[in-house]
């Protein structure tokens, strides 16, 4: 998988989880793991080691805030890139997503290839 | 299984069959011949063997008879053989018996004995004198002929045979004596010992009648008259001796163990004058050694014979098979493309004429005008088109279903040519349906027809559709026309269900409604009363918004009726006991079913008992079941079951600094909602600051009166009262406009958790459909126009349902206001600005009459933008041809008759007070007068669907209510329409 960069995706839709996985493999840059249970977020980083995460913000157990948290508070998890990718686009939401270190700020539904560029993009930021 | 292994098999079988069934019988028979043999050879052994020895027997008995006439022995019987004569006849006597002896060399010895059994002349002198009247043969031959059977001859020390016949007067048969003679064995030894016809195992042998040997037996010499024999053989014969009809017996032979064990196989012969059974035996192996060699032929025949079937077989196959075989291969190369091949034989039978035949065919096959290659190849491409349209049309399969999206196809004749899988399974198959009949059982097509529509204008056409047979499910229909390969017109449609969005708007259209209620509620909570009246105002209002059964309010207030008769004092243990008597809930307003308020029970309700009190005294602000017939919290079940409740809800009445006021609580027989949930904790809140109000109002107004009084004292000190009240009534009316705004904050923050919730599930599916979308749009070709076209025409519908639940957000976030003061004109310019392309494309011409130095507004830039674009949109969508748009603003008195204009306390302004007033007027088709009051309810539109979500001009109105502005619009059919915006100076003073 040499060249492959590795995102991590977190969403409860897990519908939403295969499309990305398929969309974003397919270009062949990307290798893709998926996560729909939110607290296990923190152990999967450690074994998948992404370059970067796909964070929704709105999910059940444990909202993209927390985790975002969590990732923080884990030194694996600090040096990994987020995007948060949410349904909900209020300034109070982007605010505190910024506040607690996401790169970039995505509201859904999105074009397949603006995810894309983004992602680039903040890899770039790495 | 080949042909060939057939035919070799079936030989093969034939023959081992022919063998297995022609060697048994030949065996079978062979050893019946052979048995047949083997019992001729040894009857005729015993049968001449006894015949000889019953001869022998007769010369021998012969010969004595013949001795006793001698005179001789008859005178040497009648003298005294002491005398002279007696002597001398002695001597001739026994010269006559010892010539007699050795004229018979069987005999052993001759004597003569006299009537009393003496000896009177012998070969053997030493047995003259004896006494033998006791001796069987002299007994015996006194009557007759005697025979004695063998016995051992103790003077001879040999075994004999006697033979006694009696001897008498020749003139008067008068009895003398007997004479005996006494015979060797070695002639019946003689008899026995050829074994000619026997083989080697063969022997003959006589047992007397008591079982004994006479003779030697096979190899063993010294058994006579010692060993005993009781085989089959002496069994049978000596049956002959006790039934004499069986003397002539079946000659049967039968195989028996000798005394060795050995089977052999016996036959014999019964002397019945001597009681003697002669046997001859042969050992059965050897008997029937002529089959075993037979049966190694036999086994080899089988093994040879099926073999040569066999081998016949294959032979007889490769004669048949080889030219079927040719024609087989033949067939192979011609299958694999190769038609110049000649498969024909030159053989003159069936399979030659079947291969010419072939050949014939294939002359053909050469000669047509597609090759195979061409048409492999153009099979190929075919399968493999037909193959990625297969899995294509499972993605789009998968994704429609997904996404919960129909396709069908449908020809100019409303014919279904097509439907997806989905759908097909609830509506059947479609072969040769109408799209009425099959949708819904209509015998014509339907009124206002789409595909007709679509077909006529040759563009897409979108309508909304009722689906009968799925409940009335509302769809949303694409109608896509196009022309197949044969240019004939057909139309695709796409369905989509928007029961879910139909939903989601019923839902926000009755959560508005439910809002707008909450707004009269308000109102009336803003006008003058006593605090009980408005508690009463809004159980009324709860059950009038919510149709709950009834709804209850209670406040916290000392227990006054302890002492006087309250049924909860009396309660002294369980959980129900009234632990406080400092505090107690008394029952204010009630709705519903129950009105009165002065009951014995509910009237009041102790402090933390009963689900009130919990709820009053509890850290948990609320108490809500969906479920009370079987929440064992609550307490009465049967109740609640005969008025049919379903669900009860309590919300603790408390101010922000957490102090408890009271409760609110109802019954319904509805579930309640989340959103209902939400509205009624914010009717809660609402209560507490009624409560508050009510009571700062008793405080101010008691404070005012103490005021009023101190004043009426100060008056006489004081001259500016008029200043002081005033100022006080100023104070008032600014906490009534922070209470308001505080409401109506809370109900927007209600309806923003209600928009966030529905947008958030709303714009997950979008997400993963636009994802999809994008994913085809990698699969198609770019010259794959339709597909690609019917994508776009996807996401549109989806950028189109995107933008309907922002724009709902924005709704409810309306509140959320930044305002400044600023120059409307400023505004106004930047906001054509943005849009000013719009006014070249559509042939708009822009009239603007902006006063200059108007005075400044407080507003939120960006949402008056919002407002004004929107309005400039709308007027250039009602000019599709062309036109123009006035834009004016100008200073003007607040005249106009307006709910939010006159001298009450809520209203925006005071009729003649001087405001900015903005208005975007337009030379359109203006609006029909029974929509002109609809068209501030969300979702309502006049456009197509794609170009408007309806939401446009009720979100714009709000933003300007939000800024206490007027937002009012007046059109005429046909001429056109002005929207007037109102909106407050900055900073100017209210008269």
């Amino acid at each position: 998988m040499e060249g492959k960069r590795r995102v991590m995706v977190v969403d409860d839709e897990k519908d939403f989880l295969v499309i990305i996985k398929i969309n974003l493999e397919k270009t062949g840059k990307f290798e893709v793991e998926t996560i729909s249970d939110a607290t296990s977020v923190v152990s999967q980083v450690k074994a998948f080691n992404p370059d970067i995460i796909l964070l929704d913000i709105l999910m059940p157990k444990m909202d993209g805030v927390e985790v975002c948290r969590m990732l923080n508070q884990d030194s694996t998890g600090k040096r990994v890139p987020i995007i948060t990718l949410s349904a909900l686009d209020t300034d109070k939401d982007k605010l505190m997503m910024y506040k607690l270190g996401v790169v970039d700020f995505l509201v859904k539904p999105i074009e397949k290839d603006e995810l894309i560029s983004k992602i680039e993009k903040a890899l770039q930021y790495k | 299984m080949k042909i060939a292994n057939k035919i070799s098999a079936a030989f093969f079988i034939a023959a081992l069959l022919f063998t297995v069934i022609g060697a048994s019988v030949l065996y079978f028979n062979a050893k019946v011949i052979l048995q047949e043999v083997i019992s001729d050879n040894l009857f005729t052994a015993v049968s001449s063997r006894s015949a000889h020895i019953e001869t022998y027997l007769a010369v021998l008995k012969s010969s004595v008879m013949q001795l006793s006439q001698a005179t001789v022995l008859e005178n040497i019987l009648k003298v005294d053989p002491q005398d002279e004569q007696g002597r001398e006849y002695f001597e001739r006597a026994k010269g006559m018996l010892k010539k007699a002896v050795l004229a018979n060399p069987s005999i052993a010895e001759f004597q003569l004995m006299d009537r009393e059994g003496k000896v009177v002349v012998s070969c053997n002198e030493d047995n003259v004198g004896k006494d033998q009247s006791m001796d069987a043969s002299f007994l015996g031959g006194q009557k007759g002929a005697y025979l004695k059977d063998v016995y051992y001859s103790k003077t001879y020390e040999d075994f004999l045979m006697s033979i006694a016949v009696p001897f008498t007067d020749f003139q008067t048969g008068e009895f003398l004596g007997v004479l005996q003679a006494k015979g060797r064995l070695n002639i019946l030894y003689d008899i026995v010992k050829g074994r000619i016809g026997l083989g080697q195992t063969g022997a003959i042998y006589i047992v007397n009648k008591y079982g004994y040997l006479i003779t030697p037996y096979k190899s063993e010499v010294d058994v006579i008259l010692k060993l005993k024999l009781h085989n089959k053989e002496v069994i049978k014969a000596h049956l002959h001796e006790k039934k004499e009809h069986l003397l002539t017996a079946e000659k049967k032979i039968d195989i028996t163990p000798d005394i060795h064990g050995v089977a052999v196989i016996g036959a014999h012969e019964y002397i019945p004058e001597m009681g003697w059974a002669v046997i001859a035996e042969i050992d059965e192996k050897e008997a029937f050694r002529p089959l075993f060699w037979i049966r190694m032929v036999f086994l080899c025949i089988l093994f040879i014979i099926p073999l040569a079937g066999w081998l016949s077989g294959i032979f007889v196959a490769r004669l048949v098979i080889g030219p079927i075989n040719t024609l087989y291969k033949g067939t192979e190369i011609i299958d694999s493309g190769n038609l110049d091949y000649k498969v024909g034989t030159k053989s003159l039978d069936e399979v030659g004429q079947l291969s010419r035949a072939f050949d014939k065919m294939t002359a053909y096959l050469r000669n047509s005008t597609t090759s195979i290659d061409k048409l492999n190849k153009e099979v190929l491409e075919r399968t493999k088109a037909q193959e990625e349209v297969n899995i294509l049309a499972q993605r789009i399969e998968f994704i429609l279903g997904a996404t919960k999206t129909g396709i069908d196809i449908i020809d100019s004749d409303f014919n279904m040519k097509y439907i997806d899988s989905a759908w097909k399974k609830i509506y059947g198959d479609f072969e040769g349906k109408k799209c009425y009949e099959y949708f819904t059982d209509r015998d014509t097509a339907c009124p206002g027809c789409a595909i007709r529509k679509a077909i006529e204008i040759k563009k897409p056409v979108i309508s909304e559709e009722i689906l009968p047979k799925e409940g009335n499910r509302p769809i949303q229909v694409t109608t896509l026309p196009f022309q197949d390969s044969d240019g004939r017109w057909m139309v695709a449609e796409v369905n989509v269900d928007i029961s879910e969005r139909k939903k989601a708007e019923d839902n926000v259209k009755r959560m508005l409604v439910q809002q707008q209620e909450m707004n009269v509620l308000q109102q009336k909570l803003l006008v003058p009363g006593t605090g009980s009246n408005k508690l009463k105002i809004i159980t009324d209002g709860i059950v009038r918004i919510l149709n709950v059964d009834f709804c209850r309010i209670w406040l916290i207030n000392p227990g006054d009726l302890c002492a006087q008769g309250c049924v909860h004092a009396e309660v002294k243990e369980g959980s129900h006991v009234c632990r406080f008597r400092d505090r107690c809930l008394h029952l204010i307003a009630s709705s519903g079913r129950y009105t009165h308020i002065d009951g014995k029970v509910h009237r009041r309700v102790p402090y933390g008992a009963y689900k009130i009190g919990l709820v009053a005294s509890g850290e948990d602000r609320k108490f809500l079941t969906n479920d009370v017939l079987n929440d064992p919290r609550v307490h009465n079940h049967d109740w609640a079951r005969e008025l049919g409740l379903v669900s009860f809800a309590g919300y603790q009445i408390s101010i922000q600094k957490g102090e408890r006021l009271g409760v609110l609580a109802l019954f319904s027989k509805y579930p309640v909602l989340p959103e209902e949930d939400a509205l009624l904790d914010n009717i809660s809140n609402t209560a507490a600051f009624v409560i508050q109000q009510s009571r700062g109002e008793e405080k101010i107004s008691i404070s005012l009166k103490q005021e009023i009084k101190s004043r009426e004292i100060m008056a006489s000190m004081l001259t500016d009262n008029n200043q002081i009240r005033e100022e006080l009534e100023k104070s008032l009316k600014r906490l009534r406009e922070a209470q308001g705004q505080l409401i109506h904050a809370e109900k927007m923050e209600a309806v923003g958790r209600m928009a966030s919730g529905v947008a958030h599930e709303v714009k997950n599916p979008l997400g993963i459909i636009l994802q999809g979308i994008n994913y085809f749009e990698g699969e198609f070709p770019p010259e794959a126009q339709d597909n690609r076209q019917m994508l776009q025409m996807m996401k549109t519908s989806l950028k189109r349902a995107d933008g309907i639940v922002r724009a709902l957000l924005n709704f409810s976030r309306a509140e959320e206001l930044k305002t400044e003061p600023q120059g409307i004109n400023t505004i106004i310019e930047s906001s054509i600005n943005l849009i000013k392309y719009r006014f070249s494309i559509n042939s708009i011409e822009n009239v603007c009459q902006l006063k200059e130095n108007l005075p400044q507004v407080s507003v939120d830039r960006g949402k008056i933008e919002q407002v004004l674009i929107n309005l400039l949109n709308n007027a250039m969508d009602a000019m599709p041809s062309g036109g123009k748009i006035y834009i004016r603003t100008y200073i003007s008195e607040v005249k106009m008759p307006n709910d939010k204009v006159g001298a009450r306390e809520n209203d925006y302004f005071h009729s003649g007070e001087e405001a900015v007033f903005v208005e975007v007027e337009d030379t359109g088709t203006g609006i029909d007068q029974q929509n002109i009051n609809k068209i501030f309810e969300p979702f309502f539109t006049t456009k197509d669907r794609t170009q408007g979500t309806g939401l446009g001009l009720s979100v714009a109105k709000s933003i300007v209510e939000m800024h206490n502005g007027l937002f009012i619009v007046e059109s005429t059919k046909g001429k056109g329409t002005k929207f007037t915006i109102v909106l407050k100076i900055h900073g100017r003073r209210e008269t």
